[in-house]
C-alpha cells in the first residue's frame, strides 16, 4: 500500500461523486477532441477531394465556391452555363494536362449525374493519388467518349442504389429530387472502388449521351413554340438554357448536340500555373475561372469560427468539470476531516494528506481522460457515415498525432493540480485533535 | 526503577476564548516509566483529554517540556511531531477510527506506510499483529463487516504497527458491551504483561482499576495519583 493507493481507494469510497465528476471531465475533453478530429478530418478530406482539380472553369456569373462545390462536390446549383468555345480554347493552352468537360443538370435516386468525358477519369485521382482509371472494380469498364448510353458509377452512389455493372437506369430531371423521369436508359459498365472523394458520390455518364436526353437539347428561339414535353421550369441552371452555335472542330470533338458546359475540369502540367492560369482565365468575358485550393482555404477561414466556438465550448465544459472536481473534494475533505485527522495521527505529514487529496483531483482527471479520448474517438467514427452520407467526405476514424494525446494528458494533469490544490489546502490544514476525540 | 519514557514539566495547555485565556492544563508534572500502566482520570473539563493529545503529539503544549524516550519533544516541527506520531506512539480510540475502504491487514500496515516500512514487511507484520489480536479468520474483511470488539482490536493492531514506546487509549472500552470490554481490557493486560507501556483515559473505575496507578485530574493540575500496584509489577 502506499499513498497512490490509498488516493485510489478513496475515490472508490466515493464511487458515485467520482463517476459524476469524471464523466462531466470526459464531456469536455471528448468534445475538444471530437472537434479537432472532425476539423483535421475534414481538413484532409477537403484537400483529398482537390486533388487534380487545379482550376474549375464555369458560366461568368457562377461563383469560384460555387464552381468549386459543383466541380468537386457534386453539390450546389450551377447559375449559368459556359461555352463549349471556352473549353476548346482551354485544350489548346500549353499550361493545360486535361481539360475535361462536364455538364449536369439530373440525378438518379439522390445522386448527381455528371455528364463528362473519359479523359476526366485520367486527369482526376482518388484520395492516395491514383488516376481514377486505375480505380475501376474488377468486372467493369469506364466508357467511351463516343460510348452512347454508357455509365460509370461511383463506389458510394452504387452501394446505395445497388447499381452494379450491366444495370439499366433512367435519371431525374432536375438537380433536386422531386423532378420526372428522362425516357432514356444508360447501361452501367463499371463502378469505381471507394476513392474516399466526393467522386464516390457521382454517376457519371458520357457528355453526348447527357445532351441526346429531351430536355437537354438547345432552347428553341424565343417565341417559338415549345415543342418538349417538360412543363416545370428550367431556371435552376444546368444544361436548360442559352447557348452557342456549333463548328467543325467541336463538332468532331462533341457531336452537334454539345452546345454548352456546366464546368471545365482542367488539370494543368504543374500546379504552380494555377494562379497564373486562373487570372488569365478570369479575363475572358465568357467563363470565370476558380482554383478549389484557394477556395477551401477561404472555406475553412469561415469555418474557422465555427470551430473556435466549439473549442470554447469545450474548453467551458472542461473548466465546469474541473469545478466540479473542486467541489467535489471540497465537500470529500469536510467528511473526512476525522479521517484524515487520523491520519494525521498515525504518522501522515501534512504533505502526505496533500498528496492524497492532488492525486484523487488528478486520478479523476486521468479517468474522465480516458474516457473523454474514447467518448471523442466514438463519436467521431459515429459521425463519420453520417458525414460520407451528406457530404462525402471521408473522415479519418484513426487515431490523432501522439501530441495531441500528450497535451491533452498534460492539461488534465494540470487541472487535476489546479483542481485538487484547494481541497488539498483544506485537508493540509485539517487540525488533528479537534476532529479526532470528542471534546471533553 | 525503569527509566522514565514520559516525563512531563511545568506543562501548560492555553486556549484563548472569547477573549478570556483558559487553561485546560496548568502546570502539569508527570514522569511515566517504561512498563507502566497508567490510567488518567477525571471530571469532564478536569484536562484529561487535552492531556491525551498532548501526550499523544496531537495538540502541542503552550510551554513547559514533554520528554518522550529522553527526546524533547515540546518543540518539533510539524513533520517531526507526525514522524514521532506514526513511529513511538500508538493511539486506540472509543470509536476504534478505522478507514472504511481498506480492509484489515491494510488498516493495520496504515502507521507502516508513514513510518516507510518496506511493502512486502509492512504485510508481513500487519498479518501477525492482527492474528496475535484473534482476527485471524478476518484479515481481508471490511471494518464494516466486523464487530465493535473486532474493530477494536484492529485498531489494538494498528497501534503496535510500528511497536511504539507508549500505547495511548482513549475509553478503549467505551462503545463496547461489558463482556466484550473485558475481552479488550485483557489484551490490554496482556499486552502489559509483555512489558508495554500504556496510557488510558477513562471514566470507568473498572476499567482504571487494571493500571498500576491512577492519575486523578482536576483543574488542569495532577491532583493526585493513586497506587494500585508497584509500578512494572504485573497483573
Amino acid at each position: 500500500m502506499n499513498v497512490l493507493s490509498l488516493a485510489w481507494k478513496g475515490l472508490r469510497q466515493r464511487r458515485l461523486a467520482t463517476a459524476l465528476t469524471a464523466f462531466s471531465t470526459a464531456l469536455g475533453v471528448g468534445l475538444v477532441v471530437a472537434v479537432g478530429a472532425v476539423r483535421s478530418g475534414a481538413r484532409t478530406a477537403f484537400d483529398d477531394a482537390a486533388r487534380g482539380y487545379d482550376v474549375v472553369l464555369s458560366g461568368p456569373k457562377t461563383t469560384a465556391l460555387s464552381a468549386t462545390m459543383n466541380a468537386l462536390f457534386h453539390v450546389d446549383k450551377p447559375v449559368d452555363t459556359m461555352p463549349v468555345e471556352a473549353w476548346l480554347d482551354a485544350r489548346k493552352d500549353p499550361r493545360v494536362l486535361h481539360a475535361v468537360p462536364i455538364a449536369v443538370g439530373d440525378v438518379y435516386r439522390g445522386f448527381r449525374v455528371v455528364g463528362t468525358r473519359a479523359d476526366l477519369f485520367d486527369a482526376i485521382p482518388d484520395a492516395d493519388g491514383r488516376p481514377l482509371r486505375e480505380r475501376v472494380a474488377p468486372g467493369g469498364r469506364l466508357f467511351a467518349d463516343d460510348g452512347g448510353f454508357e455509365a460509370v458509377v461511383g463506389a458510394y452512389a452504387a452501394a446505395r442504389t445497388g447499381l452494379a455493372v450491366g444495370a439499366s437506369f433512367t435519371v431525374t430531371h432536375g438537380l433536386e429530387d422531386g423532378g420526372h423521369a428522362h425516357d432514356e436508359q444508360w447501361k452501367v459498365v463499371g463502378v469505381l472502388e471507394p476513392t474516399g472523394t466526393p467522386n464516390d458520390r457521382a454517376v457519371f455518364i458520357t457528355l453526348s449521351s447527357f445532351f441526346h436526353v429531351k430536355g437537354h437539347d438547345r432552347p428553341k428561339a424565343p417565341g417559338a413554340p415549345d415543342d418538349h414535353d417538360h412543363d416545370h421550369d428550367h431556371d435552376e441552371g444546368g444544361m436548360h438554357e442559352g447557348g452557342a452555335a456549333p463548328d467543325d472542330e467541336r463538332a468532331r470533338l462533341l457531336g452537334d448536340e454539345v452546345w454548352a458546359l456546366s464546368t471545365v475540369v482542367v488539370r494543368l502540367k504543374s500546379p504552380a500555373f494555377r494562379f497564373q492560369f486562373a487570372g488569365d482565365w478570369n479575363r475572358r468575358r465568357d467563363c470565370s475561372a476558380a482554383v478549389p485550393s484557394q477556395e477551401i482555404r477561404r472555406l475553412f477561414e469561415i469555418v474557422q469560427g465555427v470551430d473556435g466556438l466549439l473549442r470554447a465550448v469545450g474548453a467551458t465544459v472542461l473548466l465546469v468539470a474541473v469545478l466540479s472536481v473542486l467541489a467535489s473534494l471540497w465537500n470529500a475533505v469536510q467528511g473526512r476531516r476525522r479521517e484524515i485527522a487520523l491520519l494525521r495521527a498515525l504518522g501522515a505529514r501534512r504533505a502526505h494528506v496533500f498528496a492524497v487529496v492532488v492525486l484523487e483531483a488528478v486520478l479523476v482527471c486521468a479517468l474522465g481522460g480516458v474516457a473523454g479520448v474514447a467518448f471523442g474517438h466514438v463519436g467521431v467514427a459515429a459521425a463519420a457515415p453520417w458525414l460520407l452520407a451528406e457530404v462525402g467526405i471521408r473522415i479519418a476514424t484513426g487515431f490523432l498525432p501522439a501530441a495531441v494525446y500528450g497535451g491533452i494528458a498534460g492539461g488534465l494533469l494540470l487541472l487535476g493540480l489546479v483542481a485538487g490544490a484547494l481541497p488539498a489546502w483544506r485537508a493540509y490544514r485539517v487540525p488533528v485533535a479537534r476532529h479526532l476525540h470528542p471534546v471533553d | 526503577m525503569a527509566a522514565p519514557v514520559v516525563e512531563l514539566r511545568d506543562l501548560w495547555r492555553t486556549y484563548v476564548l472569547g477573549g478570556h485565556e483558559v487553561h485546560a492544563l496548568a502546570g502539569v508534572e508527570l514522569t511515566i516509566e517504561e512498563g507502566a500502566y497508567v490510567a488518567i482520570m477525571g471530571p469532564s473539563g478536569s484536562g484529561k483529554s487535552t492531556l491525551l493529545n498532548v501526550l499523544g503529539l496531537l495538540d502541542r503544549p503552550t510551554r513547559g517540556t514533554y520528554l518522550l524516550g529522553g527526546r524533547d519533544v515540546s518543540a518539533l516541527d510539524d513533520d517531526d511531531v507526525s514522524a514521532e506520531r506514526g513511529r513511538r506512539l500508538g493511539f486506540v480510540f472509543q470509536n476504534y477510527n478505522l478507514i472504511p475502504q481498506l480492509d484489515v491487514v491494510e488498516n493495520v500496515e496504515v502507521p507502516m506506510v508513514y513510518a516507510g516500512v518496506g511493502d512486502h514487511e509492512a504485510r508481513e507484520r500487519a498479518t501477525a499483529l492482527a492474528e496475535r489480536m484473534g482476527l485471524g479468520a478476518r484479515l481481508g474483511h471490511r471494518p464494516t463487516e466486523l464487530s465493535g470488539g473486532q474493530q477494536q482490536r484492529v485498531a489494538i493492531a494498528r497501534a503496535l504497527a510500528n511497536d511504539p514506546l507508549v500505547l495511548l487509549a482513549d475509553e478503549p472500552t467505551g462503545n463496547l458491551d461489558t463482556r466484550t470490554g473485558q475481552e479488550i481490557l485483557g489484551l490490554l493486560d496482556e499486552l502489559h504483561a509483555h512489558g508495554k507501556t500504556l496510557v488510558v483515559v477513562t471514566h470507568d473505575p473498572g476499567v482504571a482499576a487494571r493500571a498500576d496507578r491512577i492519575v486523578r485530574m482536576r483543574d488542569g493540575r495532577v491532583e493526585r495519583i493513586d497506587v494500585n500496584r508497584p509500578a512494572g509489577a504485573t497483573s
